[in-house]
């Protein structure tokens, strides 16, 4: 087998690598003309591991030196990655102050930051790297020394090069006259010869680089950057008292306790048309999620023991037409008016429930189609609590073994069967828009019930098809259990509410 | 470092460089070992062990012209220099001195 053409990687490696060894790479390239582009990998690669090799016997310390250089910008960029990610998810927190707490969306920004934080450290490595190819520590070092004293370092070359390795170095960084660079052994400030001369651009670029990295480590510890969500999260869906909040409150608003002895969840609790929002036997804890997001129970934490016992009658209406939004909006400020309600929003990790898709090739199942647009649009402005069949587009209808729903969410969906077993619901399928569905099981084994560990994923119960198979068979879903990071609203305190 | 004698591959490559003579560099003296040694070699060991040989004083080397069938790249040859065919001689001695008298390596039969 021929390789008319070299690989050019292989190529760029082999300059890369070997930037002193024009013969062997000439070589290299000379025999590939009569041999497989695999034997030339073989023996690029080997020849870069040899080079290596020799290199660590021969001046061990470099090799130690970027080790020790490497671990460390790797767990700097650990850092940074958590910092930029936690910096968007503070920007997206800004623009909409609502899905924060509701979702662990700041996890799915690490992935992206994390290659972004290495591409910005292949860049900076290769600057320095540039620059200081023989001695990147202590030049880092010298730079700082000369930045202070205004003066430059005068290159002496190290005591163990090679004539060849001292003139590639000199060809490579420092041909405009000011060299720079210490002894071998030179770590010592007391060896370093320093002398005026001009400034070198490069010099500047690393030099630059190396503050903006410290800099910015040093800003993100000052301002304690992994707790950006939750600064964000406290600032933005839980500020009870914003101007936002003040201006958006509904025209009358009745709060009366319930004294009907209904012990159904945390009650009822929803927007409705016309402005309208109604609260039935409802538990602070109840309205509290309604007001921040729709959050289920188990995402509201704290607050005084009645806030799961005293349970609220609630009829409010604002002026016009409002959408779902607007009204829960109105209810914070309802319940900072007359609950003293004070709340926070933040990520925890817990166990949770990850609705993923079932089949490697991403195929939905049968019964789960997208929804057509009107329905989607609908759904969009859709008030929950509306009664009938089929259920308005948005809107879910769970019997005991059916499931039937038209233009939901697969978070929406994710969220209200881990809900069941009282875990949030994680929605990993990647699947964006509204569906229709219809989900039919025979068994009555609910998620609450299933096995542990396995959440009884997969598995037929005893007496027909459980809730998890029908998931994957007839929907191509599939429920996971898990540790996650959920939005949860902490209830900071909270008053009886003032008569009327 | 200087050694006595060389090792198997550093005589080899001192061998296939006095076969070849003048246009002796690196793709030559690997195909050299290859076909008349009967062992595969990678270019970059046979590089380090001239580097080795070179400073050692046994070879010495001399760049030439680039070509184009090299990207360009220049070539380098390489002859052994008094002191190497020395060397060669050396371990020639050595090893025959070492072979003589052993009965399992004699008359062909292992």
């Amino acid at each position: 087998v021929t390789t008319p053409q070299p690989p050019r990687l292989a190529v760029s490696l082999l300059e890369r690598w070997l930037p002193d060894n024009e013969p062997l790479a000439g070589d290299l390239l000379e025999a590939s003309r009569e041999r497989s582009a695999a034997w030339l990998w073989r023996q690029v690669l080997l020849a870069i591991l040899g080079r290596v090799l020799v290199q660590g016997r021969t001046n061990p310390r470099p090799m130690v030196e970027a080790t020790l250089v490497s671990l460390a910008m790797l767990a700097l960029l650990g850092f940074h990655a958590v910092v930029a990610s936690s910096l968007i998810n503070h920007l997206l927190v800004l623009n909409d102050t609502t899905w924060a707490g509701v979702t662990g969306r700041y996890h799915d920004w690490q992935m992206p930051a994390t290659m972004l934080s290495f591409l910005a450290a292949v860049l900076i490595g290769r600057e320095i790297g540039r620059f200081h190819r023989d001695h990147r520590i202590a030049a880092v070092l010298a730079f700082l020394q000369r930045q202070r004293d205004g003066q430059c370092l005068r290159q002496s070359l190290p005591l163990h090069s090679e004539p060849a390795s001292a003139a590639g170095s000199s060809r490579r960084g420092t041909a405009n006259g000011c060299r720079h660079g210490v002894r071998h052994r030179a770590v010592r400030w007391n060896r370093i010869e320093e002398e005026r001369c001009q400034d070198v651009p490069g010099d500047r670029v690393a030099m630059r680089t190396a503050a903006v990295v410290i800099c910015s480590t040093l800003a993100a510890v000052a301002l304690q950057t992994p707790d950006f969500t939750q600064v964000a999260a406290a600032q933005a869906p839980a500020s009870t008292g914003g101007a936002a909040d003040r201006q958006e409150t509904f025209e009358v608003a009745s709060i009366r306790r319930d004294f009907s002895g209904t012990q159904l969840g945390g009650g009822l609790a929803a927007p409705q048309p016309g402005g309208r929002f109604i609260a039935l036997g409802a538990t602070l804890r109840r309205l509290a999620g309604d007001a921040y997001g729709d959050l289920q129970l188990h995402q509201v934490t704290g607050g005084p023991p009645w806030a799961d016992s005293d349970r609220f009658n609630i009829n409010a209406r604002a002026e016009g037409q409002r959408s779902p939004a607007e009204i829960r909006h109105m209810l914070r400020t309802l319940l900072a008016d007359r609950f003293k309600f004070v709340a926070h929003t933040e990520m925890r990790e817990m166990p949770v429930y990850m609705l993923t898709l079932a089949r490697a090739d991403r195929r939905l199942g049968s019964k789960l189609r997208p929804s057509d647009p009107k329905c989607a649009e609908e759904a969009r402005n859709f008030f929950p609590g509306a009664l009938g069949f089929p259920p308005p587009c948005g809107d879910f209808r769970l019997g005991a073994r059916a499931l039937t729903a038209r233009g939901v969410s697969m978070d929406a969906l994710a969220r209200l069967l881990a809900g069941r077993a009282g875990r949030p619901g994680i929605d990993r399928t990647g699947l964006d828009g509204v569906y229709d569905l219809e989900l039919e099981w025979s068994s009555d084994l609910g998620l609450e019930q299933a096995p542990r560990g396995s959440a009884g994923a997969g598995e037929l119960s005893a007496d027909g098809l459980s809730l998890f198979t029908a998931l994957q068979e007839q929907l191509g879903l599939k429920l996971e259990p898990g540790r996650g990071s959920v939005g949860i609203l902490v209830i900071d305190s909270a008053e009886p509410p003032t008569p009327d | 470092l200087t050694r006595d004698y060389l090792t198997d591959f550093e005589l080899m490559i001192l061998l296939a460089i006095l076969r070849i003579g003048e246009e002796a560099y690196g793709v030559p003296i690997a195909r050299e070992i290859e076909t008349t040694g009967g062992r595969s070699v990678v270019l970059g060991a046979v590089y380090a062990a001239l580097d080795r040989l070179e400073k050692n004083g046994l070879v010495a080397s001399s760049i030439g012209d680039p070509t184009p069938e090299r990207g360009g790249r220049a070539k380098r040859f390489f002859r052994v220099t008094p002191a190497g065919v020395k060397a060669v001689r050396q371990t020639r001695r050595a090893l025959t001195r070492l072979w003589t008298g052993v009965a399992q390596v004699e008359g062909g039969r292992v």
